[in-house]
Formats: structure tokens, C-alpha cells, sequence
């Protein structure tokens, strides 16, 4: 039961939108008098809800699909229970009743343009501008194969998204933390206070990268022209390297 | 920011845009008009349900092609347009066999103009809060994990034309992901990638909302039609409401209204605003009080089924979520309505769920 309140707690935020949609049902008990909506957004949605708390239901579904109980929720029908609702009682009063109404919303509930997730596009692909000018370095001329690159943590996300000719040796499967993977080797060095050039190379060379991104603020240890490894280019904040210690093939 | 995508996209591409995103939508939905009674013809209806005929058509095209060949993207993409082809044309040849039989394809309705004048400002208000998230889809990013799963799938599958071999996070090759491969919702951004030529990334983030969110408040103003009908002057209320809590919806990053505006891209979002809002629009018309000809409700029947195929192409696991809220919704309906035949029904609605939650399982 626990961990469904949790689950329940997570999904409603601070839960004042939930509360309305409450108020609304209870409403809409009362009030709703066509059967087919009262089927649907009092009784089912009332039945959903119940089933949502039994934990029998809650260990039933996570033998189908762990880890997304929450999409329960997604089937009670809260957005169109709550603007149905609304116009149901404030249309009977004036316009400003349906603006208070719409302030009540937008107090209880979150814009989601404040989030910060959220931020202004630097391109039309959405990802930051400094990925594509550090993948504009790497990319493979015509009768190339495509070509391996180590990257810093925070591009890693992105990089594929802008080209598959450009392969990683670890991905987004080896940051997310609640995933079992354990650490990369080549990340655990990259990710090093201070990088070992010696051993980086080495793993690089290992794992047949021809790139290699180093973020200009990490400190190293050791210097990149005594392994054959070049520097081709810089951005704002990362240096890209050519590892010639590995071909670029041809097709 | 926009000025410089609409720069960036020829008009070849942006013609496919309108042709496969707009037009062959409208024009496979017309062929589902022939079901449905002429007060019922509406543009919005045709739009909804041709992008849904659309989509499960993939879906069911594309899974086995999938399973049975690892370079098949260029079988689907081949195959697809044939079925697209087939499909608009069928749609336009019924309209213009409607059109001849009953003078007219869709039905009247109110203009603008002729609307009180509350309402008018109403539906300005309205459009003005869409235009708002339109235009904040494309000139703000979101950041989200897994971009770098589907978004970078939809990209390896387009230039690579491999189908789920290929892992999006590091471009190796490597088993057939079964478990993803169920849903091909990612293969078909890829195609559309492929049919307009703009870059699979590009077309996510930027472009495909414009088309997602309205198709969302256009599911959103079908069910208000229903509920509001003996009211309709209430309908642009409901429509700012309805906005207006998908706006302040953020209130954990698990809300619809937070997969709606900021993973609009993701068969989840898809899942949570197109196909769950679609089954009570046609919950709400199946049983409405008045009733329909037994030709319409096996229309809408039909669109039941075709919904429960899109949703096994959005996320492999909302096959349990789709039967599950059916299994609800067909026991309450059926024990008010006294006709258990009405759960038998919605039960063969959810074959296509069960086949593919079977597979499913049985990876």
C-alpha cells in the first residue's frame, strides 16, 4: 500500500488539481443525470480509482509491465471530468465566474513552460547548438564508414539523436542511475577528477574509437601528441581529439 | 526561429508535410463517413479517425515485416505508401459517391459569424491558447531521457533502414529488441522522415507537435461535442478549460498534460492523449441516448478496434492499459444497459491488444 500512495503522491504533485477533479466527481454524482457520461466519468472512472488503491490489483499489474503503475491514472479521465464540470456549474453565472474558475486552475496547478526542462531551442533539432559544431568534427566524409566517438556524459543524450553515422561506446543505458548496468570502463576513466591520457587512450583505442571529446575544463594527466591522438577542433567548452591510432574505414 | 525552419524546409517537403500529416488522413477518414450518419460527417471526425485508420494500418503492416527482415525498412516504406495510396483514394472515390447520393460529404455547419458574439471571443481565446503551446512546441525545447532511445531509433531506422537491430544509444548492431519492436510508433516518424526528407530529429521535436496537440484538442473538442450537446455554446468554455489545464497540468512529470507538452513525440504522449481520450469519444457516441443506425455503431465499432491496434503501436505495454479500461468501461455500460452482448463486443475489441500483449509476454 505504501508503495501505491507513493506512486499516487508522485503522479498529483501537490495534488491540488487532483482535489478538483475530486470535487468535480462528486459533482458529477450528484449532477450528471445522461447516463452514458455518467457511466463512463462517474462510475467507471469512480471504479478505476478504487482498483488503483487495492494492492492485489497493484501486484497484478507489475507482473504485466513493471515500473509504470502510474499510466493507471492516465485512463481516469481528470482533464475532461474537471473543464466538463467547470462549465457545467459556472456557466449558469456570469464570465467572470469561468475567469475565477480558470484562476483557480492555474493556481493549483503547475505551467509547464516554468519547468526547467524546459529551455529556448538553440536549433531546429532541439538539442544544443555544441553537439552538433562537436559532431560537425566528427563526421564521416563520402565512402566512409561511420566512425566512434567517447563523449562526456552531458552530450551523450544527444549525439545519436543528430547522426547515426557517429557510434558511442556507452550510451544513455550506462547514466541512467536506477539502471543495472554497472559503470562503463572507458566512462569510469572519463569520468575521472583527473583523466589518466595514458589511460584513455589505451581504452579508446581498445574500443575502436577515432574520436575522443574532452570536456577543456577537465584536468589531464599527460599529454595526447605522445599517442598519436591530434586535436582537430574546439567548441566553447570541449576539445575534439582524432585518435589515429584507429582508421576510419572505407565502404 | 520559425521563419528559419520554414526556411529550411523546400516546398517538395513541406507539400509531402501537408499530403502525409494533413491530407491523407482526411482523405482515409472520408472513406469511414459512408458509416455515419450526415449529422455526424464532420471534418474534425474524418481527421481523427483517418489518422487513426493510418496508424493501426502501419501497425499491422509493419510488426511482421519487422520480425521477418532486419533491413525491411524500405519493404515498409514501399508497402505503406501503397496502403496510404489505396486508402485516399478509396476515401475520396466513397466521398464523391456520398456527395452524388446525399449533396454533401460533410455536414453543415455554424459559421463563425453567425455565432454569438460571446462565443466568437471565446473561440478566439481558445485558439489563442493553442496557437501559445504551438508555438512554444517549436521555439522551446524539452529535455527528455528517452529522446535518446525512440527519437534516436526513428533516426538509425531512417538512414540505416534497419529495423530494431541497431541499438539507438551507441549505433552497434545487435539482437532484435522484441520487447520494443511491438510498437512501431518510432518506425513510423521514420517514414514520414523518409517520404518529406527532413531529418527524423527535426521532424519529432519540431514539426510533429504542430500536428499532435491540435489532433489532441480536436479529440478533446469531439468528446465536449457529446457531453455539451444539448449546449454547444458552452463548447468553446470547455475548449479554454480543457486548455487551460494542459497548460498548469505540470504537476509531476507522470501527468498526461506533461507527456502532451513536452513528450508530444513519444508513443507514451500518444498513448495518454490520442488513443485513451479517442476510446471515451467513441464511448460517448456509441451510447449516446439518442442512438445511432445499427451502420453507424458498426462504424464505430470498428474505429474501437482500430484504436486498440494504434495503442499497442504507441507502447508495447498499453495493451494491458487499453483492455483494462474496456474491461471497466464494457461492465459498467453493459450492466446499466441490461446487454451483456456490450461486453462481449468490447472483449473482441481487445483481440488485437491481447495477440500483441501475448508476444509480449512471450519475449
Amino acid at each position: 500500500m505504501k508503495e501505491i500512495l507513493t506512486i499516487f503522491r508522485n503522479y498529483t504533485g501537490n495534488g491540488f488539481l487532483t482535489i478538483l477533479y475530486i470535487l468535480a466527481l462528486l459533482y458529477l454524482w450528484m449532477a450528471e443525470k445522461n447516463k452514458t457520461p455518467r457511466a463512463i466519468f462517474v462510475y467507471g472512472a469512480s471504479v478505476i480509482q478504487i482498483l488503483f488503491f487495492i494492492p492485489l490489483f497493484y501486484y497484478g499489474y507489475q507482473l504485466l509491465d513493471e515500473g509504470t503503475y502510474y499510466r493507471i491514472l492516465w485512463v481516469l479521465p481528470m482533464t475532461v471530468t474537471i473543464a466538463y464540470t467547470a462549465v457545467k456549474i459556472l456557466g449558469r453565472y456570469p464570465m467572470g465566474s469561468i475567469v475565477i474558475g480558470l484562476g483557480v486552475i492555474m493556481i493549483c496547478g503547475k505551467y509547464v513552460y516554468s519547468n526547467t526542462y524546459i529551455s529556448k531551442a538553440e536549433n531546429a533539432y532541439h538539442i544544443p547548438q555544441e553537439v552538433i559544431e562537436v559532431c560537425d568534427f566528427m563526421m564521416p566524409e563520402e565512402g566512409e564508414e561511420r566512425v566512434k566517438g567517447v563523449f562526456p556524459d552531458e552530450l551523450i543524450h544527444f549525439v545519436r539523436q543528430y547522426s547515426s553515422d557517429i557510434l558511442m561506446p556507452y550510451g544513455r543505458d550506462y547514466l541512467a542511475p536506477d539502471w543495472i548496468y554497472g559503470d562503463h570502463p572507458l566512462r569510469e576513466v572519463m569520468n575521472q577528477e583527473k583523466i589518466r591520457i595514458s589511460e584513455l587512450v589505451s581504452l579508446a583505442t581498445e574500443m575502436e574509437c577515432q574520436y575522443i571529446i574532452v570536456e577543456r575544463k577537465k584536468e589531464l594527466i599527460g599529454n595526447f601528441d605522445n599517442y598519436q591522438v591530434i586535436r582537430i577542433g574546439e567548441t566553447e567548452n570541449y576539445d575534439i581529439y582524432r585518435n589515429h591510432r584507429v582508421d576510419i574505414e572505407k565502404k | 526561429m520559425i521563419m528559419k525552419l520554414f526556411g529550411m524546409i523546400g516546398t517538395i517537403r513541406k507539400g509531402m508535410l501537408v499530403l502525409m500529416l494533413l491530407l491523407a488522413p482526411l482523405g482515409t477518414g472520408l472513406f469511414i463517413n459512408r458509416f455515419l450518419a450526415p449529422d455526424n460527417r464532420s471534418v474534425g471526425v474524418t481527421y481523427i479517425s483517418g489518422f487513426l485508420i493510418l496508424l493501426a494500418a502501419f501497425q499491422l503492416m509493419t510488426v511482421p515485416v519487422i520480425f521477418l527482415d532486419a533491413w525491411g525498412f524500405d519493404i515498409v516504406v514501399k508497402l505503406f505508401t501503397v496502403i496510404v495510396t489505396l486508402f485516399t483514394g478509396l476515401g475520396i472515390m466513397q466521398s464523391f459517391h456520398l456527395w452524388r447520393k446525399e449533396g454533401m460529404v460533410f455536414r453543415k455547419r455554424i459559421l463563425f459569424k453567425d455565432r454569438a458574439r460571446v462565443e466568437q471571443v471565446q473561440w478566439i481565446v481558445m485558439l489563442v491558447l493553442l496557437g501559445v503551446q504551438l508555438f512554444m512546441a517549436v521555439t522551446h525545447a524539452s529535455f527528455d531521457g528517452d529522446d535518446a532511445y525512440y527519437v534516436a531509433n526513428s533516426l538509425v531506422t531512417e538512414e540505416a533502414g534497419t529495423l530494431y537491430r541497431t541499438s539507438p544509444y551507441t549505433g552497434r548492431s545487435t539482437f532484435l529488441d522484441k520487447r520494443h519492436s511491438l510498437a512501431a510508433f518510432p518506425i513510423w516518424i521514420a517514414y514520414i522522415a523518409r517520404m518529406t526528407g527532413i531529418h527524423a530529429t527535426i521532424l519529432s521535436h519540431t514539426i510533429l507537435p504542430l500536428v499532435l496537440i491540435p489532433l489532441t484538442y480536436l479529440i478533446y473538442y469531439e468528446i465536449g461535442k457529446k457531453l455539451l450537446k444539448d449546449k454547444l455554446e458552452t463548447l468553446p468554455t470547455y475548449m479554454i478549460f480543457v486548455n487551460i489545464l494542459q497548460i498548469f497540468g505540470n504537476v509531476s512529470i507522470y501527468s498526461n498534460s506533461t507527456f502532451l507538452l513536452m513528450r508530444t513525440w513519444q508513443g507514451k504522449s500518444m498513448l495518454a492523449n490520442v488513443v485513451i481520450p479517442a476510446i471515451f469519444m467513441i464511448l460517448l457516441w456509441m451510447f449516446e441516448e439518442n442512438g445511432q443506425n445499427s451502420k453507424e455503431k458498426g462504424g464505430l465499432w470498428i474505429l474501437l478496434v482500430v484504436v486498440n491496434i494504434v495503442a499497442a503501436m504507441m507502447s508495447t505495454a498499453s495493451v494491458f492499459l487499453n483492455s483494462f479500461l474496456l474491461a471497466v468501461m464494457g461492465i459498467i455500460i453493459s450492466m446499466q444497459e441490461k446487454n451483456w452482448k456490450i461486453l462481449l463486443k468490447m472483449a473482441l475489441c481487445c483481440i488485437p491488444c491481447v495477440v500483441y500483449a501475448v508476444l509480449y509476454m512471450a519475449f
